[in-house]
């Protein structure tokens, strides 16, 4: 049993109130050990979801795979002290995270929030009636990016890895970082711009994951911002970031480009055919800096590599798509130069 | 000997009046305190309160102490509650109640909100505090002139007796 896992769990568990907590504490450590959300929903079942499916507790301390009358259920309470202790007792301190909808906390647990929003003009300016507490469990898995290593240490470009949600792609990232800034990676200069603080969990400057000797870490900078802050600052070879997603961050990362460092992402998407269709991918494949896409398994195989297709076989994808569907491309010239 | 000990006793109730304000005035700091502390950096309370400790303008108000070495998984508003009910003893009972609900209403809104909580609590504390200055000076006299009569008295009813 890997008791560094079972101690990860018992860590996020922290994050709930006295009375949820000490059933989630009684949990078997086998069921702790492959445990990757705790899910509290006002009114409902607390759940613990992992590779064995869904978990529901008891009050005498046992656990079922079965949803009976008697699991417990988490009350208005246990949510807003949940909420208390997530935000450290200060609302006001995490105020953007909230009406973003997740709180990062010590050890590098996401924990999402959903409840009742308040805009104002379209915008989200606070959360109310908070109603779901979903915990997701950071784990260091030591040897998990070993596979995808080789990619990076023997390709000159980027790497780019794609994968659904919860397909452990920030786990990748963060096993990555350790071997790059390590002996393996010939402790190469990385920075991490870890913007939710889940990569290297930081805690008072320093990261709770191992993530090398020679790494350093942009904590909760905005992406697009982090980028030329590294560049100007910390002369990396090597930048690592986390769930690319809107066009700023991308033309960040190619205004990061010219300056010659190597960047490693991560990006949501379920299959190659989802990767293509997205802008934004397109256009980072398009800049000819990244060797490939790494595409890992879902969720029920996270931090497994399931494909890996190098930059030429996707633009080339990218190419023949637009000349069936007769957009701007080949087929358009061709007919142009004919007639 | 009679007569000293009331001159004393009426020493020391106008030393506890004074002491009631300070408390007061402390009270009415340590709301700007924090204001000024979350308008202008993003520190969770449990640092704030830190900070007031090490700040050493508030050696009338020992609660801080308590709530910065306390386990606050009960909850930041029950053990703030707790400690201003075990060590502030010399608050009369309507600034009490004002400090634990200024407690208990910490970090449970946003920074507008927290902002206008401690603006609230400030002016309430401010107020509590100028009724009692007014009245101080006056006690302060009335105590001492009080405790030097009766001693007098006491003096001259068993002289002459």
């Amino acid at each position: 049993m890997n008791q560094e896992s079972v101690k990860r769990f018992d860590g996020a568990a922290l994050c709930t109130g006295k009375r949820i907590r000490s059933l989630l504490l009684m949990l078997p450590d086998s069921i702790k050990a492959q445990a990757q959300e705790i899910r509290l929903r006002c009114g409902r079942p607390v759940t613990v979801c992992g590779l064995f499916g869904v978990v529901f507790l008891h009050e005498s301390g046992r656990s079922s795979f079965i949803c009976s009358d008697s699991a417990v259920k988490a009350s208005i309470t246990d949510i807003e002290e949940c909420f208390s202790i997530v935000c450290g007792h200060s609302v006001h301190t995490h105020q953007s995270g909230i009406c973003a909808g997740y709180v990062t906390v010590n050890g590098g647990h996401r924990v999402g929030l959903s409840g009742t929003a308040v805009c104002d003009r379209g915008v989200v300016t606070g959360v109310r009636d908070v109603s779901s507490v979903n915990i997701r469990i950071s784990r260091e898995f030591k040897g998990i990016a070993d596979a995808v290593f080789e990619n990076v240490r023997v390709a000159r470009g980027g790497l780019i890895i794609a994968g659904p949600p919860s397909s452990g792609k920030t786990t990748v990232l963060r096993d990555l970082a350790r071997l790059l800034g390590g002996e393996e990676g010939g402790y190469a200069r990385t920075v991490i711009i870890d913007e939710r603080e889940e990569i290297a969990a930081c805690v008072n400057g320093v990261p709770g994951n191992d993530v090398g000797v020679t790494c350093d870490v942009l904590s909760g900078y905005p992406k697009s911002e982090a980028v030329l802050i590294a560049l100007r600052s910390m002369s990396p070879e090597n930048i690592i970031i986390d769930e690319i997603g809107s066009m700023e961050e991308v033309k960040a990362v190619e205004q990061g480009l010219n300056s010659g460092v190597r960047f490693i992402l991560s990006i949501h998407a379920s299959s190659k055919e989802d990767f293509l269709s997205r802008p934004q991918a397109i256009r980072l494949i398009q800049t000819g800096a990244f060797s490939g896409v790494v595409f890992l398994g879902g969720a029920e195989a996270p931090s497994t590599v399931r494909e890996y297709i190098t930059a030429g076989e996707l633009i080339d994808k990218t190419f023949r798509s637009s000349f069936a569907d007769g957009g701007i491309g080949a087929g358009r010239v061709l007919c142009g130069s004919t007639g | 000997m009679l007569t000293a000990a009331s001159v004393l006793a009426g020493f020391y109730a106008g030393a506890r009046v004074k002491l009631r304000c300070e408390t007061l005035e402390q009270c009415t700091a340590l709301t700007s305190f924090f204001a000024s502390l979350i308008s202008h950096s993003d520190e969770s309370l449990p640092v704030i309160v830190h900070r007031a400790c090490q700040s050493g303008n508030f050696n009338r108000l020992g609660f801080l102490e308590s709530v910065d070495s306390a386990d606050l998984s009960e909850g930041f508003a029950r053990v703030w509650s707790g400690c201003v009910e075990r060590y502030q003893p010399c608050l009369d009972l309507q600034s009490k109640n004002l400090l634990k609900s200024f407690g208990a209403r910490l970090g449970k809104t946003d920074t507008k909100g927290q902002l206008e909580l401690c603006e609230f609590c400030k002016s309430r504390f401010e107020y509590s505090e100028a009724q009692l200055k007014k009245k101080c000076s006056e006690q302060i006299r009335l105590c001492r002139v009080t405790g030097a009569a009766v001693g007098v008295l006491l003096f001259v009813l068993l002289s002459g007796g």
